[in-house]
């Protein structure tokens, strides 16, 4: 067992209903960054247009984008992802400002190990339209 | 897009490069910290599932164009963990068509194996594809 360190998060602190909401505006920085970890050099991901009409986000990156609903919490240390479903609802413009909503759906033990899962939506800042949804499940530190 | 239809897989070797990235990486040093990681049980630093997720991605957006954009899921389970220097593989194959009154609705199956043809994520992606106006 590994020892926690100060704000990394285990599971018996975690709160079911627990809700966080966040902001994050989708540059082409934060793109290219993603098709750099990715390796996907897309040209539809920009600086150039798509058929969209517009650089679009690599839907993956506001997967991405979804992991911070226990941020104010503390962090996720030696978590490890076991399973997502992203709802990927319509396509997003690079330099949109997207409003994220996650929650703590719920938490369990099964087999002897501890699951969190989490459930996060994202809208268009401006127009209010729901663009992304995700749900996930993690398997978390207990305290030693 | 017939039942039955292989994908065209992509094949991405995981370096440290993948493994620090700003995007995938993060704080947690279970991506990059050999020492961390083997103290949880791994062979040595493991990727995020989302990296294998973004190769499943490349794939899926290649064969759906547009229509993976939008009116689609993308569900993966996670079965064993990519380490660095691996070699990972994308596969997909179509395994339904219905029609919907707005287009068809394709199911695909698609995972990533790696160097040792070890199935490591498995997933499913549904996704609306419209006809052309």
């Amino acid at each position: 067992m590994i020892a926690s360190t100060d704000d990394s998060l285990v599971w018996e602190d975690i709160p079911v209903g627990h809700t966080h909401a966040w902001e994050i505006t989708v540059t082409q920085d934060a793109v290219n960054a993603y098709c750099d970890g990715a390796q996907d050099y897309n040209p539809w991901y920009g600086p150039s247009s798509s058929p969209f009409g517009w650089p679009v986000v690599p839907p993956m990156l506001i997967s991405r984008l979804c992991r911070f609903t226990l941020a104010p919490l503390g962090k996720m240390t030696g978590w490890i992802q076991v399973l997502h479903r992203n709802g990927i609802l319509v396509p997003v413009a690079v330099g949109s400002t997207l409003a994220f909503v996650g929650e703590v759906s719920a938490k369990e033990r099964r087999r002897g190990k501890p699951f969190v899962n989490l459930r996060a939506v994202a809208t268009n800042a401006s127009s209010g339209v729901a663009v992304f949804e995700q749900t996930s499940e993690y398997i978390c530190r207990e305290r030693p | 897009m017939p039942i039955g239809h292989h994908l065209p897989g992509i094949s991405r070797r995981i370096g440290i490069d993948q493994l620090r990235s700003r995007t995938f990486s993060g704080y947690n040093p279970i991506h990059w910290d050999q020492d961390y990681a083997r103290a949880r049980g791994f062979a040595g630093p493991i990727a995020t599932g989302q990296l294998l997720t973004a190769y499943m991605q490349e794939m899926i957006v290649g064969f759906l164009g547009v229509h993976a954009f939008s009116n689609t899921t993308f569900t993966c389970r996670y079965r064993a963990p990519a380490h660095l220097h691996d070699t990972i593989t994308t596969g997909g194959v179509v395994t339904d068509r219905v029609a919907e009154r707005n287009g068809t609705r394709v199911t695909i199956d698609v995972w990533c194996s790696n160097q040792n043809s070890v199935h490591i994520v498995s997933g499913v992606v549904s996704s609306l594809v419209r006809p052309r106006p």
